[in-house]
């Protein structure tokens, strides 16, 4: 069942685009998820095997152009930590599509009961970081890095809905005058929740992911969830009142691992790491130990 | 551990001089008061100690040596007006700054900024714009190995306002290419001493975050003020001989104006008040507390100042070498504490200063407010704050 945060993520985007003609160039084509613009099926292709389609629509030229930026940098990192991009095309200067692989496996929201100890959840953010640091480094901010974004394969993690996500969720948002930026509110940084957007930078993905620490080191409770810290109207209420579990409970957390999620939950920007090696190195410290 | 350094200005020799004698940890060169030729002629070892402060807080301005140095904006651009200052032109003025600095071997590397007044909403992307970005391609393009640090110029509404200082903390922290900042807050009084709580209390707020994200904090143009800031842990203060290395302020930069500036009254450094105490004020304080002439520390300078015959002169190097050395001690003092021992070695001094000044009250002696202990109490104040927000 969706939060209420979701849902209101949910309510805010509708979505309303014609698929017809453009399915109609792939097979055994199979209904995936909606959500933002865009509406995904899986297809199979005869080169790739079984991919994930992506149909979405744009509004401006503008939304177009960090699109196509967003899709040529997936393409230039070419990582393992993102799925590959197959094709992508623009039909009748309102939609386009994105042909991508398909990644076997299941989100970590449906997995948390796999992390039972500090060190497995250290080695799942390092590879997280080392995957988000390929986006830093080309000044991309994912926005968006929560359990749901985040596959477990028999390969690692892969993080899904980066950029493209994004960028069409912050048309969405603006035009329905939502209170806060771009983001799912759950695990939002507090400038995202405030709209700062001159401060949306890498290191709101650092908020993210101290989030998902936390929520592992609870087996899946939320840090930020009223009933897990006992005050608080919601979790976007709590993120900006800086209101979080600061004891876990249900893997115990060693000092240096809560001093590392203390840190990624900076309330500011500027308590967060300053630079991304520094918090991977704190990161393959305690996925060593 | 902290450092202090010499900010140079007019007559640089004398801190030169100083340095050479042992009095500092490093110097701080500008092309205000320095040609280009001067800073090539300096020992590679003097330079291999120094930072270059490239000081473009007017980049129009043509005053001093600004001229010799075929980066600066103004001489670049042949004029300078931000309408006309391309990407190019930003970038060919970084590349040969950073260039030259590399290439003097300085101890860091400074990116400049730019001078402003109140509190711009476009502050920020107007330096990102105009130095740091391309400052930071520059640097990146000429794999420069050596610390960079961001100078800020940061006046007192915007270091007080708390949201312009989480946003300028915020931005500056986000470049992972600095290792640290270079600091200047413009004087803002019209006193010899800052007696303005919030503001003592906010630079050491900043200074303190700063910090705590590994950055080099530098604070320059820093009076006897840097000894209370040392309460936040910075990496370097600095020193200077005349009043505007120690309060700084626009002007010389700006085009001179035609009527002539008065020259200060002589002052004397009493590390025991604090304060620089105006020279009429010196056979008083002897005469009217025991040891009186002990409030201002004993070298080869004080000794010479003593002499009745002594013609004082603010333009005379005596007071300001005295100065360095006095206060280098002081300060040296001070550093070998740490934590909460550094805060109760620093509000020793200045109860000490308050209970000297009584002493003299208590004789007889009342000072002018410029060389008053009237900053004292706001100092104390502003320690114990800052202290317990820690």
């Amino acid at each position: 069942m969706s939060s209420p945060a979701e849902m209101v993520e949910e309510k805010i985007m509708p979505v309303e685009i014609a698929v017809d003609d453009i399915l109609s160039k792939f097979k055994d084509i199979k209904p995936l998820d909606k959500g933002g613009q865009k509406i995904v099926f899986t297809t199979v292709h005869p080169s790739f095997g079984l991919c994930v389609l992506k149909i979405g629509a744009y509004g401006t030229k503008q939304t177009l152009d960090r699109i196509t930026r967003e899709v040529s940098i997936l393409r230039t990192i070419n990582s393992e930590y993102f799925p590959r991009q197959y094709a992508f095309e623009i039909i009748d200067s309102q939609r386009y599509y994105i042909l991508e692989e398909f990644l076997e496996g299941e989100p970590l929201n449906k997995r948390f009961a796999d992390f039972t100890s500090e060190r497995e959840i250290a080695v799942l953010g390092v590879h997280l970081t080392l995957g988000l640091q390929q986006l830093w480094k080309q000044n991309i901010v994912h926005r968006d890095v929560k359990p749901k974004n985040i596959i477990i394969t028999k390969n690692g993690p892969r993080i899904i809905d980066l950029g493209i996500a994004r960028l069409l969720d912050a048309t969405s948002l603006t035009n329905t005058l939502a209170p806060f930026g771009p983001c799912t509110p759950d695990y939002a940084s507090p400038e995202q929740l405030e709209n700062r957007k001159n401060e949306i930078k890498p290191r709101c993905d650092q908020f993210n992911l101290g989030i998902i620490a936390g929520q592992l080191l609870l087996s899946g409770a939320h840090p930020f969830a009223p009933e897990v810290v006992g005050s608080g109207e919601s979790i976007p209420h709590n993120i900006l009142a800086d209101n979080w579990a600061r004891e876990f409970t249900s893997v115990a957390a060693t000092p240096p691992m809560f001093a590392m999620i203390q840190k990624l939950l900076g309330h500011e920007p500027f308590q967060r790491y300053r630079k991304s090696d520094d918090l991977l190195a704190d990161m393959k410290a305690l996925a060593k130990e | 551990m902290t450092s202090l350094f010499h900010q140079l200005g007019h007559n640089y020799i004398w801190s030169i001089d100083s340095f050479c004698n042992g009095v500092g940890d490093g110097i701080i060169l500008g092309p205000r008061y320095m040609e280009m030729e001067k800073v090539i002629a300096l020992p590679a070892w003097i330079r291999q100690q120094a930072m270059f402060d490239p000081q473009f807080y007017l980049p129009n301005s043509s005053e001093g040596f600004l001229s010799t140095y075929p980066f600066f904006p103004r001489v670049l651009a042949r004029g300078f007006s931000t309408t006309e200052w391309t990407a190019e032109l930003a970038y060919e003025s970084a590349f040969r700054c950073l260039d030259f600095q590399a290439q003097m071997d300085f101890s860091s590397v400074v990116i400049p900024t730019r001078f402003t007044e109140g509190m711009p909403g476009s502050y920020i992307e107007n330096q990102t714009q105009l130095f740091v970005d391309p400052f930071v391609q520059a640097c990146r393009e000429q794999n420069i190995q050596k610390p960079c640090l961001l100078q800020l110029v940061l006046n007192d509404q915007m270091i007080k306002d708390q949201d312009y200082r989480r946003n300028l903390l915020n931005w500056a922290t986000g470049i992972e290419d600095l290792g640290g900042v270079y600091l200047i807050f413009p004087w803002s009084s019209n006193r010899k001493q800052i007696i303005d709580i919030e503001f003592l209390i906010s630079v050491m707020t900043f200074v303190h975050h700063l910090k705590a994200t590994g950055m080099t904090v530098i604070l320059g143009y820093m009076n006897t003020e840097s000894l209370l800031y040392l309460a936040s842990d910075p990496d370097a203060v600095t020193m200077g001989s005349y009043e505007n290395l120690r309060m700084f302020g626009i002007r010389p930069y700006q085009p001179k104006e035609e009527k002539t500036i008065r020259g200060p009254n002589a002052r004397i450094y009493a590390s025991q008040l604090l304060q620089w105490i105006e020279h009429e004020y010196l056979g008083t304080i002897i005469r009217s507390i025991p040891n009186g002439g002990a409030l201002f520390d004993d070298n080869e300078h004080r000794l010479l100042m003593f002499e009745p015959s002594y013609k004082w002169h603010f333009s005379k190097p005596e007071p300001y070498k005295h100065y360095f050395s006095s206060f280098s001690q002081q300060f040296h003092r001070l550093i070998t504490y740490t934590g909460h021992d550094r805060f109760d070695a620093i509000r020793y001094e200045v109860q000490r200063a308050i209970r000297n000044y009584r002493n003299l009250e208590d004789a007889g002696v009342v000072f002018n407010i410029d060389s008053s202990g009237n900053h004292l109490g706001p100092w104390m104040t502003a320690l114990n704050q800052f202290e317990s927000t820690i």
